[in-house]
């Protein structure tokens, strides 16, 4: 499918190609299935063990080669892999390789007190406990007890012990704690899943009109809040949409004294710098420092991660 | 879990234990958890011993965590004979131990708890849907 067959591609995504790099192949991208991805989780098993054992099922797995996620494999079968014996052992989580980044830009380390603000299901609190050898504090929080459920339960699998779960609107979470980091991967159209049929229909797409960048703006005046001085907070979400992300950090800038950093991906990724201006809305010129990953870049769901540091 | 499974007690220095009425919770111990007293807690750590019908049962995750460090008790069967203790719920097991909980593992991969009952009665006690789980099929 080519750019040209503009009448075809539907908003909101046709006012994104504009700034997305190599839209044809992006475009192209839409029309095809994304892979899927598991992470190896070693606070139960080693990856050459569960290596082992998943070879024992109908299942294709390859690295993906990138440094700091030696566990993520991309995984290629026809079966249900939440009805493996393997999955209940809490051996693997599937999970979309991207949405590893935000956890890669948090930089967890032992011992550390961590804050996930918006945690359910549990895929990137799991990761988080996982690179942090299971020791310090991590407090788990989501606003929704369907989906508080369903975080105990993937912990529970994982053999996660550092974690405490809690139950709070985000932006209402007590101001008495703070914490050396802090996790927002903030709830979103999550334009970055999207796929397309043939007759430009989309797939994925999330209903109902929330207001999601006035959500994300009172989280995010929240989460950076309950850092500690020097802290870092990291706003992740999985949507291209620059009023979700850009403008959600200007705000941010605006309202506190926070410093937007850089940061470091892992040279096997490639990403691009945060935007600065669309539709005629300007955002602020740090939000360079954002960093956006396409998913016909990186072969999985599309992501937005700014980080952010409270200054002493 | 010393008396049963020979797990001595210094392998739970790192953990703290909390117990509500039919459940003890195990949580990694931090300094930091003292700085969450004013928040409200739903859920801690894992599940660790539960009171089933009056005897304290050590749950699948605790067992699945800690249960390679046991030295009595533990018993490795074979994929056939474990899919047939899922499968009809119970199969004749003549082991050398008292009636009580015992650690079934596969390959050295701990499934979890069955429950012994002398002579030679072995119960599945794994949870609904690790029972449902799909077990490979061996050649």
């Amino acid at each position: 499918m080519k750019v040209n067959n503009l009448h075809l591609i539907p908003e909101p995504i046709k006012s994104y190609l504009d700034f997305i790099p190599e839209p044809d192949r992006y475009i192209s991208y839409l029309f095809a299935p994304l892979p899927s991805y598991i992470r190896i989780n070693t606070l139960k098993v080693s990856i050459n063990k569960a290596l082992d054992i998943l070879s024992r099922y109908n299942i294709k797995l390859s690295s993906v080669n990138i440094s700091g996620l030696d566990s993520f494999f991309k995984i290629s079968t026809e079966e249900q892999l939440g009805n493996l014996t393997p999955y209940y052992m809490g051996f693997f989580y599937p999970q979309a390789l991207s949405s590893a980044f935000p956890v890669l830009a948090l930089s967890p380390k032992c011992n550390e007190f961590i804050l996930d603000l918006c945690a359910a299901p549990g895929g990137k609190t799991g990761f988080i406990s996982q690179v942090m050898e299971d020791t310090g504090l991590i407090v788990a929080n989501d606003r929704k007890i369907s989906r508080l459920t369903a975080l105990t339960a993937n912990l529970k699998r994982l053999g996660v012990t550092n974690t405490m779960v809690t139950f709070y609107r985000g932006e209402n979470f007590p101001l008495s704690t703070f914490f050396d980091k802090i996790l927002l991967d903030a709830p979103c159209s999550g334009e970055g899943k999207y796929k397309l049929s043939e007759d430009g229909r989309i797939y994925f797409k999330k209903q109902g009109n929330t207001n999601l960048p006035a959500i994300q703006k009172g989280l995010i005046l929240r989460a950076f809040d309950l850092l500690s001085p020097g802290g870092t907070l990291i706003y992740s979400t999985c949507t291209i949409n620059p009023e979700e992300n850009e403008a959600v950090i200007t705000h941010l800038l605006k309202k506190r004294n926070a410093q937007l950093i850089s940061w470091e991906v892992p040279k096997e990724v490639t990403a691009f710098e945060g935007i600065t201006e669309f539709k005629g809305k300007e955002y602020d010129s740090r939000c360079k420092r954002c960093r956006r990953f396409y998913t016909h870049f990186i072969d999985s769901v599309g992501f937005f991660v700014a980080k952010v540091v409270k200054p002493k | 879990m010393e008396e049963r499974f020979g797990i001595t007690k210094d392998i739970f220095n790192e953990y703290i234990l909390s117990a509500s009425s039919k459940t003890v919770y195990l949580i990694r111990k931090s300094e930091h958890i003292l700085r969450c007293s004013s928040i409200r807690i739903q859920n801690i750590g894992i599940p660790f011993i539960r009171d089933v019908a009056g005897y304290l049962k050590p749950t699948t995750w605790a067992v699945q965590k800690f249960g390679k460090l046991a030295k009595k008790n533990i018993f490795n069967i074979d994929y056939d004979l474990l899919h047939t203790l899922v499968t009809q719920g119970e199969i004749k097991y003549p082991i050398n131990t008292s009636s009580g909980y015992v650690i079934i593992a596969v390959e050295s991969n701990i499934w979890g708890c069955a429950l012994f009952l002398e002579p030679d009665r072995l119960l599945c006690r794994f949870p609904k849907a690790l029972k449902k789980a799909k077990i490979f099929e061996t050649s």
